[in-house]
């Protein structure tokens, strides 16, 4: 690979990005292991300090703001993503969403392990005895709902993006963070008035960590919006590129279709 | 003291915050360097300091690459509009056998490249890595394949290496 027209030694000669060191990695994984390290304790009891956990989570996302700076200032000022550089971040995101493709097969594998045959521990039948499963026309179909909206007005926001209407495009992003904070809502009082918990049988493990892994990813797509319209207002996105954008889009479409699994099985076909 | 010390000096240095996109919207606006300047086509591109987009014209439109984008994703981007493509990050064509009076030429910025040679026809045999010096013949030991450096970098850039 190299740059064929250019007789000049002025610029790099090819596409890549060289990054230089930088310390985010390293803090990031400290920061995890600490956040991980807290959440095991609580959940088995050992401790019940929430400011701990509290404390990693602000950690975490202070360390991600700062390496998405970096890159930020690497894509905006420095221009340093030539389309070479954009296709890898591109395929970079690719393999990790088949990373979490990988996740949530495993989880529903776990799911109709259970489901299928139940064990005669929980009575052989799903739900398992005496488990009061969630209406599944109640706040899980209103979420769903949500979620559908939430991916038509990340649509239309690109749409706009790409036809250079900063306004309607802005307006898209803020509905789409507004449908995505709702939703993280309406799970945190689904969670709060249900009435079993991760500790109930297998069905409380499943169920929690299928909806949670979700809820969390959802957590995640938020911020990366939030990420995404700091930098459409500061006018670093522009119609023809913007792989930061493109990916979160993905990611968002992702939860999207993964929630509408989590949905017929969890809720509708589950109970 | 010490503290109120501390918070005035960082009081009075330029705050760095979350980009610094923050720089462009305070009121130093035009103490930009001489040196710094706006390509608006590759024949302008005369040095990393003119890779700069001209700016949007209407604020409240999406900016377009051809506006905003910078450095090499700049050099990229005025190379394409002039349909050239700055990166060659095609693989070589390999449509004839060389021979040691008439070798394959392989264009290369660089006093050496390495090559990957699968014979003549192509794939007809496994990689051979081949590597080709500035003004030297190489030939692959498999399918006896001659390639020869055509050197297109800049002059003076050869002792490098």
């Amino acid at each position: 690979m190299m740059q064929k027209n250019m007789k000049t030694n002025l610029y790099q000669s090819n596409p890549f990005h060289l990054v230089k060191p930088s310390p985010w990695p390293m803090y990031l994984v400290f920061g995890l292991f600490g956040f991980l390290l807290n959440l095991t304790m609580m959940m088995h009891n050992i401790t019940d300090n929430y400011m701990m956990l509290l404390i990693n989570v602000i950690t975490l996302i202070y360390i991600g703001l700062l390496w998405s700076r970096d890159i930020m200032g690497e894509a905006t000022y420095l221009g340093e993503h030539t389309s070479k550089v954009s296709e890898g971040l591109n395929m970079g995101f690719l393999l990790f969403l088949m990373t979490e493709l990988m996740w949530f097969f495993g989880m529903f594998w776990a799911y109709f392990y259970s489901a299928l045959t139940p064990s005669v521990e929980i009575g052989e039948i799903w739900p398992p005895m005496s488990i009061m499963p969630m209406q599944a026309t109640d706040l899980p179909l209103f979420n769903t709902l949500m979620l559908l909206m939430s991916g038509a007005t990340m649509t239309y926001s690109h749409h706009a993006l790409m036809a250079r209407n900063r306004f309607n495009s802005m307006f898209g992003l803020f509905l789409t963070m507004l449908l995505g904070f709702l939703f993280i809502i309406c799970q945190y009082f689904e969670y709060y008035y249900c009435s079993y918990t991760l500790a109930d049988s297998v069905y409380g493990s499943v169920f929690f960590m299928l909806t949670g892994l979700h809820g969390m990813h959802v957590m995640t797509g938020t911020l990366l919006l939030c990420l995404n319209f700091y930098r459409l207002y500061n006018y670093q996105l522009t119609s023809e590129k913007h792989t930061g954008f493109n990916t979160s889009i993905l990611l968002w479409h992702f939860l999207d279709v993964a929630w509408l699994f989590v949905y017929i099985v969890c809720y509708y076909w589950g109970v | 003291m010490l503290a109120r010390t501390a918070l005035r000096t960082a009081s009075t240095r330029p705050v760095r915050l979350f980009s610094t996109s923050r720089l462009v919207f305070s009121e130093k606006k035009n103490d930009t360097p001489a040196e710094f300047g706006v390509s608006h086509s590759l024949s302008e591109a005369t040095s990393p300091n003119k890779l700069f987009g001209p700016g949007t014209k209407d604020p409240k439109a999406q900016p377009s690459s051809f506006e905003i984008a910078t450095g090499l994703d700049r050099l990229e981007l005025l190379a394409k509009m002039e349909g050239i493509e700055l990166f060659d990050t095609q693989p070589l064509v390999q449509d004839r056998k060389g021979t040691p009076d008439d070798p394959v030429l392989i264009d290369s910025l660089d006093p050496i490249r390495y090559i990957g040679c699968t014979g003549f026809p192509k794939g007809s045999q496994e990689v051979n890595w081949i590597r080709l010096e500035r003004g030297k013949l190489s030939r692959d030991w498999e399918s006896g394949c001659c390639y020869m450096l055509n050197y297109i970098g800049p002059e003076g850039n050869a002792s490098h290496h």
